[in-house]
């Protein structure tokens, strides 16, 4: 129970003040159609860079939380999911707003979102602490086979494709080896003074989720102001609550399958929300309301996409493998607060770690809050035109890109990465594994290097990287996780 | 998607992972330190064989189709797209000599005329927008150079 020890760090002034501003601004950026949470955290990553690293990690534990439960929103009002997690909320949603019921669906999506993301956090706070005690055991053969782990898990099981994933997993290892050798010091790949510095971690955050966002918005500008938002009808804020909490079986198949989603490694929030709108609509006494306006449909989704929230961070902050893309650029703001994944967060960043997952529980309570007043307004979030939003992510992308080392040539390279990045995302190459590529890619060297001095010293190279049992489980996963995905894209090629 | 969309928009992905690969690969082994070059050299072969596996399977794909979508509308969209990208690349090319919040004006004015609905010759419209810009200036010049203090390149201007 360490972690009621550390509340009172979470119950100051300033942290309240970041967390409401954290919450309301992942609501209204996940509201925002076209806006991803993945974006909204890339973004707001070098606002934290002056900040402690409690109140920084606090700042975007609150809009991760947020940004989930705002995409409901457009799901619900313009049938346009905010974020991919939101996709089975809008089945039933959109078509509660049709009946003139919008408000209501909105309702049950705060309720759920807040039942789920609770029992998320909980699972976070009791599995973290014995998880990390495992990653004790590691070498430097084991480091390396984590971080090569992470970027075959991202790149395959959550990616559309296998070869495409990885081959994005290994191009951000690439890019990661610009710079300086880190066992000789001399430079690599560096034809230009401003590739001197390597290509930073936020720099590439932002370059490859928000930039293509900005050209896509400018792509899709022809598009803004087609679809209706609808009127949000009558509202009845404790009957809604009384029908939510009756709803427990939904609740429970959401909360369980959101849990359990998140703690798979790269599987995501829209795997989650749709196996427990599946799930809850097999067993619902009448299968057939769903798809027409169930409100069981969006209590299951929405608490199935917040329960992920919580777990997803457990193998993130346990072993640095993330548990969703958003998870992903967490890392980075981990890693850039100088919190390294591992046992370390628990013993001697105890209190800044406890401070953080502290404060996404306490995200939760202000996410319902805040989420059922401004779902009240929400027509008016639907109504900011796509260029307008593309012009303010453009110049504070650019602004955030610049602030963090008042360096040009990150801006350039921002800029670069971006272009690059909305290219390949036509061709179906992901940026998660891309950027984990790029936030792995120094351990994985480093732990490679370090490795190849002790195996030549010793027994070998080879011999030093598979032997061990947690070599050999590691080297498993990642067989596994590539086999598993090539077996299930064959599967479904066949189903077609 | 129908096989023939597929197979173009297939083309172009392996294309660009052959490319990115090959580049990378001679990049890392060309007049290059072996013991310098370990690890992109090792990233850069896996790079190859996957780049390959994906031409191998690109290969057994179907004829080709349009570069269009099943709306009709071009896989890139280009020119919607062209405006922005002139004005994004253009504002940071200035940045340096205008001024950070000079060229953000100046690109915040460009995009709301360029994909705003009404016509940019519209005194009315145009005064509106332009407002906009010079309040959304005034919020983070405040916000960012007043209150956290952080300084971004001048040029002749701001």
């Amino acid at each position: 129970m360490e972690f009621l020890t550390h509340f009172d760090k979470v119950f100051t002034l300033y942290h309240i003040g970041l967390l409401l501003g954290g919450t309301l601004a992942g609501l209204v950026l996940g509201a925002l159609p076209g806006l991803s949470p993945t974006m909204a955290v890339a973004l707001m990553i070098p606002f934290t860079f002056h900040m402690e690293p409690a109140s920084g990690l606090i700042l975007l534990g609150a809009m991760y939380t947020s940004t989930v439960a705002g995409g409901a929103i457009s799901a619900i009002l313009v049938n346009v999911p905010g974020a991919p997690a939101n996709i089975a909320t809008a089945l039933d949603g959109h078509n509660m707003a049709n009946q003139g019921r919008a408000a209501e669906a909105l309702q049950y999506c705060f309720i759920s979102s807040f039942t789920g993301g609770l029992i998320g956090i909980l699972v976070l706070i009791f599995f973290t602490p014995p998880l990390a005690e495992l990653a004790l055991r590691f070498g430097p053969s084991e480091l390396f086979w984590i971080a090569i782990m992470g970027i075959t898990i991202i790149g395959t099981i959550g990616s559309s494709s296998v070869v495409k994933g990885l081959l994005a997993g290994l191009f951000g290892l690439a890019l990661s080896t610009i710079g300086d050798n880190p066992m000789l010091g001399e430079e690599r790949f560096v034809f230009s003074e401003h590739l001197e510095s390597g290509v930073h971690i936020v720099v590439a955050l932002i370059g490859l989720f928000a930039i293509p966002q900005v050209f896509t918005l400018f792509a899709n500008a022809a598009e803004d102001d087609q679809s209706t938002v609808h009127k949000l009808g009558q509202s009845r804020l404790f009957q809604s609550i009384r029908y939510n909490l009756s709803r427990f079986r939904a609740l429970c198949i959401g909360s369980l399958i959101g849990t359990v989603v998140g703690i798979i490694p790269g599987a995501g929030g829209q795997i989650a929300g749709l196996v427990a709108y599946d799930q809850t609509r097999k067993t619902s006494k009448d299968p057939d309301k769903f798809g027409q306006g169930e409100p069981d449909g969006i209590i299951a989704a929405e608490s199935a996409n917040n329960a992920m929230v919580g777990p997803s961070l457990v193998p993130l902050l346990t072993l640095s493998i993330p548990g969703s893309p958003t998870a992903a650029v967490l890392l980075g703001g981990l890693l850039i607060h100088g919190l390294f994944p591992g046992p370390d967060l628990f013993s001697i960043h105890g209190e800044t770690t406890w401070t953080f997952i502290n404060s996404l529980l306490v995200a939760q309570f202000f996410m319902v809050v805040i989420g059922l007043f401004l779902s009240q307004h929400s027509g008016l979030i639907m109504k900011v035109p796509g260029h307008y939003m593309a012009a303010v992510i453009l110049v504070l992308a650019v602004f955030g890109t610049y602030s963090i080392q008042s360096s040009y040539s990150d801006v350039l390279i921002m800029m670069l990465l971006g272009i690059f990045m909305y290219f390949a995302s036509r061709f179906g190459y992901g940026p998660a594994p891309l950027v984990l590529g790029i936030i792995l890619g120094p351990i994985a060297e480093d732990n490679f290097l370090q490795g190849k001095l002790i195996g030549e010293s010793g027994d070998g190279l080879f011999s030093y990287f598979t032997s061990g049992p947690i070599n050999l489980i590691l080297i498993s996963l990642c067989i596994g996780s590539i086999v598993y995905s090539i077996y299930s894209s064959r599967k479904s090629k066949t189903a077609d | 998607m129908n096989r023939a969309i597929i197979h173009q928009q297939e083309f172009w992905a392996t294309l660009y992972g052959l490319v990115i690969a090959a580049a990378f690969a001679i990049l890392s082994f060309w007049k290059t330190d072996p013991e310098v070059y370990l690890f992109p050299r090792i990233i850069s072969a896996l790079m190859l064989l996957l780049a390959l596996v994906q031409v191998i399977s690109f290969l057994r794909w179907s004829p080709p189709g349009p570069a269009a979508d099943e709306t009709g509308r071009p896989r890139i969209p280009w020119r919607q797209l062209a405006g922005g990208l002139g004005i994004s690349i253009t504002m940071v090319l200035l940045m340096e000599t205008l001024g950070f919040y000079t060229s953000s004006f100046l690109a915040f004015l460009a995009i709301i005329v360029l994909y705003g609905k009404r016509q940019v010759a519209d005194p009315r419209s145009l005064a509106i927008k332009t407002g906009i810009s010079a309040a959304f200036m005034v919020l983070i010049f405040t916000l960012f150079w007043k209150l956290l203090h952080v300084r971004t390149p001048t040029g002749w201007l701001l």
